[in-house]
């Protein structure tokens, strides 16, 4: 039989009425994610709180990215998320990709994103890789350099059915995009039979470029060994130490 | 005046959740005095009396330990031995509730005069009750193998009645639960695989919670499917295995790429900002919590410790003697007392027993009160003697054994045996000097080498100097290759390549002295 001193009792039952700091949030349903559905919906019947509607108009989408179903559109745009799913989703970037990101404005940063995918590619890390890229996409959908990033990645991976559905959201998103001829000749490389990039063709002069062979560098890789050198001479130097 | 020991918990205004609770000595003595006498009556009892009395106690502590469970997991308690005083309690009769529920079960089965339905509502209560034991056992310390034979032969009965996969309604921390025998079996059995020191409570917590929106795909199939599978030995005491089974025993297997898809679909919800479940008490943990489950599944459900990543061999170490050096501030001195006097003098030394080592790490056992408040995620620095390079590792597991006053860390290596770490002092204008961890890779290129840094010195676009041999070295601190309690390990690329100023010599006060030298 346990019995509990005063002391600890006293802390067990202040315990029980505190509620949780700022990162223990609470979630209170899908009401904010469809409040702006609600609104626009015509059978509404009463007018909606306005601690429920986004803070500003929803920015109209890019004139290049085509038309998806209306849900799809609010889930997936993190610019029409209201303050308390904002807060959950940048707390879950700051932990996920600490050390990288504070928040999910530093999305904004593509440069910088695709360096870090680049980098924890590098060091095998390829779901870090993937779901930072997405996330940037998310956040900046209307920059092509994001989603051929992950174009890339995916096609070293050689996951090809990633890739091609990648391809085709790319298409959708960027219809008039000037590098889909080389995503094409990535698309028949990796998936010789889909028709999405067209048919065969016989090797280009310049077929072997960039820091990977066969690859166009939408990953920002250095071009040059500089940097591997100048490594090596780093841990040569360090060890001897 | 109302002593504080018998003072009941307060409600929030609106709660359904009961007054009474289990704040009082006296609340708690009471409900521990109707679970004993119903234990002893066990033998006297109809089973329609057994089922109803069974019932009636499982209900009476769910309600009662609501709020409790929910201040603990929330609150951070559990930082000291008085506030793990009332889990233990809470694990106890858990405990109780399991083994009165088992045997109640067991025996209605056997009963022709029970009916069908109350024998598998009475497996489901008694199954959720184990998970419960898992759950909590952390509190009073786990210091010998879990034995699931009882676990097993109940869930064989379920299969043999052809029942084990319909669904019923349970009533869990106050909220409506749906699930069948098979998941509440599973659910149990994957809080075993996590409930081992690498997980801390509020994390199990969390996971739980998945466990229940995840009941749909906590199906078993009795062939081995294609694929990656984690497989319960029915015929054994034993928790879940991966792969499939060479013998022709019953096993029950459990398909991992549904539980994956489950996994990558609350990741989707944080990308979205929501947390999964929105209800429910892990929906107040913090969210750190959250990430290290889904850092710890993604482990799991990508087959590691299977056939195509198995673990790497253990070769028992027979106790030898080690000293460990605990956190980044106790390893940097450490480095440099050894590299003054060859050993570490001047500071209290914590010895541990080597008990085996791998490729990979080790499993030390070391006097609890020598790491009291020293968890999974801490920095270690391990010296096996005085001469050898102290290897660099980190904590991924503790289960401590309280009886014992002994604590078992599971300890992965960071950095190469062949590869002594280095000490490094980084330098900075206007701002004191900090002192960290040169971890070179495992080969010569230097593509692998990182420091291991206090995390707040981990400022995207920040430039350093670094001078080593003739040469002094300008590099960002770019990316984290492993993380734990307030440190990093950083990888790095070289910038820029000059020549060492003739006056700064730094190598002479240290294997590195690395300056600060402003931002991209």
């Amino acid at each position: 039989m346990t019995s509990f001193t005063p002391k600890q009792l006293d802390k067990l039952l202040a315990a029980t009425q505190h509620r949780p700091q700022l990162d223990m949030l609470e979630w209170d349903g899908d009401g904010e994610a469809l409040a702006p559905l609600a609104a626009s919906a015509p059978m509404a019947a009463e007018p909606l709180p306005a601690e429920t509607l986004p803070a500003a108009p929803l920015p109209a989408a890019p004139s290049h990215v085509g038309p998806r179903p209306a849900r799809s559109e609010i889930e997936s745009d993190p610019s029409t998320y209201g303050a308390q799913r904002t807060r959950i989703r940048d707390r879950y970037i700051a932990i996920r990709f600490e050390g990288i990101l504070n928040s999910s404005a530093d999305l904004r940063d593509t440069v910088r994103v695709i360096k870090a995918s680049r980098l924890a590619f590098e060091e095998g890390a390829t779901e870090t890789t993937l779901e930072l890229l997405e996330l940037a996409i998310e956040q900046n959908p209307g920059d092509e350099s994001l989603w051929l990033a992950e174009l890339e990645i995916t096609y070293l991976m050689r996951d090809t059915a990633r890739f091609i559905e990648a391809a085709r959201a790319f298409r959708v998103a960027h219809p008039g995009s000037t590098a889909w001829p080389e995503l094409q000749r990535l698309g028949r490389s990796i998936a010789p039979d889909e028709t999405l990039f067209g048919a065969r063709r016989g090797p280009r002069d310049h077929e072997h470029y960039g820091p990977w062979p066969h690859l166009p560098n939408w990953i920002q890789a250095p071009w040059d060994l500089t940097a591997e050198v100048s490594a090596a001479d780093f841990h040569r130097a360090m060890s001897q130490a | 005046m109302t002593s504080p020991a018998n003072r009941p918990l307060r409600v929030k205004p609106g709660s359904a959740v009961p007054a009474i609770a289990f704040g009082t000595v006296a609340a708690r003595t009471k409900y521990e005095q109707a679970s004993h006498a119903l234990k002893s009556s066990l033998p006297t009892l109809s089973p329609a009396e057994l089922s109803g009395q069974f019932t009636a106690l499982e209900s009476r502590f769910d309600a009662g330990t609501i709020e409790l469970k929910t201040a603990m997991l929330t609150s951070g308690l559990f930082s000291n031995e008085d506030e793990q005083a009332l889990g233990a309690w809470v694990y106890r009769q858990h405990a109780q509730l399991w083994e009165i529920g088992a045997f109640a079960a067991a025996r209605c089965q056997r009963d022709p005069a029970c009916d069908a339905t109350s024998a598998m509502r009475l497996l489901a209560l008694a199954f959720l009750h184990a998970g419960e034991v898992v759950k909590w056992e952390l509190m009073v310390g786990r210091n010998r193998k879990r034995d699931y034979h009882l676990l097993h032969t109940l869930m064989r009965t379920a299969i043999e009645s052809g029942r084990h996969r319909e669904t019923g309604e349970l009533t869990v921390d106050g909220l409506q639960r749906k699930a069948s025998i098979e998941s509440l079996y599973f659910r149990t059995l994957l809080l075993d695989r996590f409930a081992n020191g690498n997980l801390t409570r509020p994390q199990i917590e969390v996971l739980d919670a998945w466990l229940w929106e995840w009941t749909p795909s906590l199906t078993g199939k009795l062939r081995d499917p294609a694929g990656e599978v984690l497989r319960a030995d029915l015929d054994s005491d034993a928790g879940l295995r991966h792969g499939a089974r060479l013998d022709k025993g019953p096993s029950l297997y459990l398909e991992l790429a549904p539980l994956e898809e489950c996994r990558k679909a609350v990741i989707k919800e944080f990308h979205r900002g929501r947390i999964v479940p929105t209800r429910g008490r892990a929906a107040s943990i913090r969210i750190e919590a959250h990430v290290a489950v889904l850092l710890a599944l993604r482990t799991l459900l990508s087959g590691a410790g299977g056939a195509a990543l198995p673990r790497a061999p253990r070769a028992p170490a027979a106790g030898t003697g080690v000293e460990l050096f605990i956190g980044l501030a106790d390893i940097a001195h450490g480095l440099g007392s050894r590299a003054k006097h060859g050993a570490a003098y001047d500071r209290p030394r914590r010895t541990a027993a080597l008990m085996d080592a791998s490729a990979t790490g080790f499993r030390c056992e070391v006097a609890w009160h020598a790491v009291a408040g020293v968890g999974v995620g801490e920095l270690v620095g391990v010296a096996v003697d005085a001469t050898s390079p102290l290897l660099l590792t980190r904590i991924v597991r503790r289960v401590d054994d309280r009886g014992a006053e002994l604590a078992q860390l599971g300890l992965q290596l960071l950095s190469d045996p062949s590869q002594p770490v280095r000490l490094a002092t980084l330098a900075a204008p206007l701002v004191p000097s900090v002192t960290c961890v040169f971890v070179p890779g495992a080969d010569g290129s230097g593509r692998f080498d990182s420091f291991a840094i206090p995390l707040t010195l981990l400022s995207s676009g920040s430039r350093y100097h670094v001078q080593a041999g003739s040469q002094s070295y300008t590099l960002v601190l770019n990316h984290v290759r492993r993380r734990g309690r307030g440190w990093v390990l950083a990888g790095f690329e070289i910038v820029e390549v000059g020549k060492a100023p003739p006056a700064a010599s730094a190598l002479e006060l240290a294997p590195a002295v690395v300056s600060r030298a402003g931002r991209k």
